[in-house]
């Protein structure tokens, strides 16, 4: 294997990783509720704008990933409570549409706030440097970002399929009139879940923060990417989405290294390729 | 009274230039222009229940194509019309044939991304579009007609090009609701799924649908960069697609010149809202949220509903 | 007697749920048929495969003489098969009129007719009278079929179902949450449209009075099996069918 192969191999895994968390919490959010929200990438965006803010002033990256996901989780709870509960029951239409109010006034939002300029984020000191992998050398906080993917997997399956609150979330996914009448809360078991996908795409807004530039363009970027995924995988199915944000990171990766000229034009021809050969996507269930 | 009002209305955009200052000439031909933008995306949502997020795209792909021809050949502007709404017409009949294979979010989820993928292409393909910097510097065609070569430069002309373009849009839209193919298209907005079990196959009308739909669009493309004198790639952008969606939902999607008087209300917010702040989207989200909840009818939809009440508690 | 539907050892699992296990069944042309079981006895799953709305796991449908299995559902209605839903199922905000003028529209292949205004339709707006007529909504052409009282919606329903010009209805659950009045109005409403139609029906109903009264042979489904088939006088008489019933659900 060739250095530059390696590393693209790693970079797309890592992108992939980031990929996967916020596409997750996408797909809690409509796998439970049916809800697609447009402004998760805002989240996302948002999420990154509050660790630099934390770090800038306490001067830790682990305060931040674990303030500001928690942060965002409460600003998803605010949206389900106050505007998405008077919506249930409507067209989709209107639920797209509020969600995607959000997006307008969170994208703009932040530049009233943080300004309409690039930010950094320096990785965490712990995690800051190099390391040596067959030769090459490559920088710690992305294989920290690699890791992180796969463990935020095993900590959700083990939520749903261990505990009694995963379970319940599965049941109130399944069938909303049986949970209803087995005398689940499910409007409760909504908020928690908007908390829970809005939590995961904060928790990638501060993974991401010392990889990529902060700015305010950033959620939209990553909203496509994650829809690519979302419909590459299987809307609805989490191994779908840890599938579709491997090849969407990799297909990313080699890419640049293999077909520059037409790199950014891949992850749709990706997409159009599963929309014509499996329009239910890799992993998808029958609709 | 309801005809009577339209008549006036009529009367006044046919009037209206004759005794309107410069600004306001061609702040109304943007809002003509856009006006058809927004019918052709109602045509989607308002009538065959499709939320599209990348309207923009057939937008900016009649616009770019009219400006390449402009540039690149010495031809009029009716044959620059017609092969750009011919380009605009094969590009949505390609990427509507991938966004109607699912349901109604995955085509929300799809417009945007198809929609990005053409603001991308336009973005990197530097020797084509021009990049970030649009094209320009091309010079306007000249309108034959009755074997007569018309400028369309003067502002007061390229209003009345508008002003025919739009009204035909109008009657278009009309008689196609009217129609068997808008019978089956509100059933399928209606209910999808019981459309199937009539015997309608889904996919296909919705296709159709968007395909008319991102024409028309193609065509709001090509007035919109002749008027702007160039093409830039904000034509194509996600927030380009965003105009329609607030435009109807404002106006009513429900209401047949709810786009219009959408697009009406929008601008002049605009005009007004961008001399104080620069956060205007912040202000469009934050009048969209409310909309959405409390009234989904939009601005027209409510009046008529208003109406009907008075008039029945009458 | 030549079958119109014929279903062969049709299964349809949801993962390691089966609702539907191996059911075959015929019923013939101008035959009235009913397809009983408790709740959750796999009936709307079996109309769901058998108009194309879920892909059948084995098994095959046949349609005169057509295989129809995993056909998509408007390619079925075009074959003449059609189906009334549970859960009333209907264009609301379309008008009464043109919940039943869609169907026929595409039935004569006009969908794609672009310029023509519907009110030119004459012949196809002449059809949609007399199915008024026969369901008897002749007065309600022009109302949004929203504002509608329950039993008319369901009415509705029907009318759909016919002006696809079928061979056949599957009707599910036509009297569900009715009142007496209105359940009575819906079987002589039924019995008339087979009269003067002669098309086949299957329905699927819990209320056994309305089973009794109309069809002349009854295919018993439980647990995704079918369980029995007979006449009604059979199907009363029947030892197994009486445990299921008394074990499954209160209804008998």
């Amino acid at each position: 294997m060739s250095e530059i192969t390696l590393i693209n191999l790693l970079n797309g895994f890592c992108y992939g990783m980031l990929l996967f968390i916020i596409s997750i919490g996408l797909t809690v959010i409509f796998g439970v509720m049916g809800v697609l929200n447009f402004a998760h990438g805002s989240f996302y965006m948002v999420g990154a704008y509050l660790a630099l803010t934390i770090i800038e002033k306490t001067h830790s990256f682990w305060l931040a990933l674990v303030l500001a996901p928690v942060l965002v989780g409460v600003l998803g709870t605010l949206t389900e409570v106050l505007f998405l509960r008077p919506l249930y029951g409507r067209d989709v239409s209107f639920q797209l549409l509020l969600t995607f109010g959000l997006l307008l006034i969170l994208d703009d939002g932040v530049k009233l706030i943080w300004g309409a300029g690039y930010h950094s984020v320096d990785a965490p000191r712990l995690l800051s440097g190099t390391v040596n992998i067959f030769g090459t050398s490559y920088p710690i906080y992305s294989l920290f970002v690699a890791a992180a993917g796969p463990v935020v997997a095993l900590v959700l399956w083990l939520f749903f399929t261990k505990s009694t609150y995963g379970k319940i979330i599965r049941a109130a996914a399944m069938d909303r009139e049986m949970a209803d009448a087995l005398g689940i809360n499910v409007p409760a078991v909504y908020t928690a879940v908007f908390f829970l996908g809005s939590f995961l795409a904060g928790m990638a807004g501060v993974l991401a923060a010392p990889l990529r530039a902060i700015g305010p363009s950033m959620g939209d970027k990553i909203i496509i990417a994650a829809f690519i995924v979302v419909v590459v995988g299987g809307l609805g199915s989490f191994p779908g989405a840890f599938l579709g944000a491997v090849i969407l990171g990799l297909v990313e990766a080699f890419g640049v290294q293999f077909v520059p000229k037409i790199q950014m034009a891949l992850p749709y021809i990706l997409l159009a390729a599963i929309l014509l050969l499996r329009p239910k996507g890799l992993l998808g269930r029958e609709g | 009274m309801k005809r009577a009002f339209y008549a006036l209305f009529l009367v006044f955009l046919f009037v209206f230039p004759f005794f309107s200052g410069m600004f306001a000439l061609l702040f109304a031909t943007e809002i003509l222009i856009l006006s058809i933008f927004a019918l052709s995306f109602n045509l989607l949502f308002g009538y065959t229940g499709l939320l599209s997020f990348g309207h923009a795209a057939f937008f900016g792909i009649g616009g770019y194509a009219a400006a390449l021809l402009a540039y690149h050949t010495h031809m009029g502007f009716i044959p620059i019309l017609l092969l750009s709404a011919a380009v605009a017409f094969f590009s949505a009949c390609i990427i509507g044939f991938f966004c109607v294979r699912r349901d109604e979010i995955y085509f929300a989820m799809l417009t945007l991304g198809f929609g990005m993928m053409v603001f991308t292409v336009v973005h990197q393909w530097r020797s084509v579009t021009g990049g970030s910097d649009g094209l320009s510097g091309f010079s306007l065609p000249e309108l034959s007609l009755l074997f007569t070569k018309f400028s369309i430069s003067p502002p007061k002309t390229f209003y009345f090009l508008t002003l025919f373009f739009f009204l035909a849009t109008l009657l278009f839209l009309k008689r196609l609701l009217d129609s068997p193919f808008g019978l089956i298209i509100r059933s399928i907005r209606e209910n999808p799924e019981r459309a199937a079990f009539i015997g309608v196959n889904v996919n296909f009308y919705r296709w159709v649908s968007f395909v008319i739909a991102g024409t028309l669009a193609g065509v709001a493309g090509v007035l919109f960069v002749f008027y702007d004198r160039m093409a830039s790639p904000s034509m194509v952008h996600w927030t380009m697609s965003a105009r329609p969606v607030l435009m109807t939902i404002l106006g009513g999607a429900r209401s047949f010149f709810g786009p219009v008087l959408g697009a009406l209300v929008f601008y002049i917010l605009e005009y007004i809202v961008t001399q104080f702040t620069e956060n205007w989207m912040i202000f469009l989200g934050c009048i969209l949220v409310p909309i959405v909840i409390f009234f989904p009818d939009g601005i027209l939809g409510s009046l008529e509903r208003w109406i009907a009440r008075r008039r029945s508690g009458e | 007697m030549t079958p119109v539907l014929k279903v062969e050892g049709l299964t349809k699992c949801f993962g390691d749920f089966c609702a539907v296990k191996n059911v075959s069944l015929e019923v013939m042309e101008e035959e009235i048929v009913a397809l009983i079981g408790p709740n959750g006895a796999g009936k709307t799953t079996f109309y769901n495969v058998v108009t194309g709305r879920y892909k059948a796991t084995s098994g095959r449908v046949i349609f005169c003489g057509k295989e129809i299995t995993n056909l998509p559902p408007h390619r079925i209605v075009k074959l003449g098969l059609s189906r009334s839903f549970q859960i009333t199922n209907i264009f609301l905000e379309n008008t009464v009129l043109e919940n039943i003028l869609a169907p026929i529209l595409i039935r004569e292949g006009l969908g794609l007719s672009f310029l023509k205004n519907l009110h030119k339709c004459k012949k196809q707006l002449e059809e949609v009278y007399n199915i008024l007529e026969l369901i008897g909504l002749s007065d309600k052409a022009n109302v949004p079929a929203s504002l509608l009282a329950y039993g008319d919606k369901r009415a509705v329903e029907i009318g759909i179902a016919l002006a696809t010009k079928p061979k056949m209805v599957l009707l599910d659950e036509p009297t569900a949450g009715m009142t007496p009045v209105e359940t009575d109005r819906m079987i002589s409403l039924i019995k008339k449209l087979f009269e003067e139609t002669k098309i086949s029906f299957l329905i699927t109903e819990h209320d056994m009075r309305v089973v009794f009264s109309i069809a002349k042979r009854i295919f018993v489904l439980h647990q995704g099996e079918l369980l029995a088939s007979g006449t009604p006088e059979e199907i009363r008489a029947n030892p197994k069918v009486r445990e299921a019933y008394l074990g499954g659900s209160v209804d008998a």
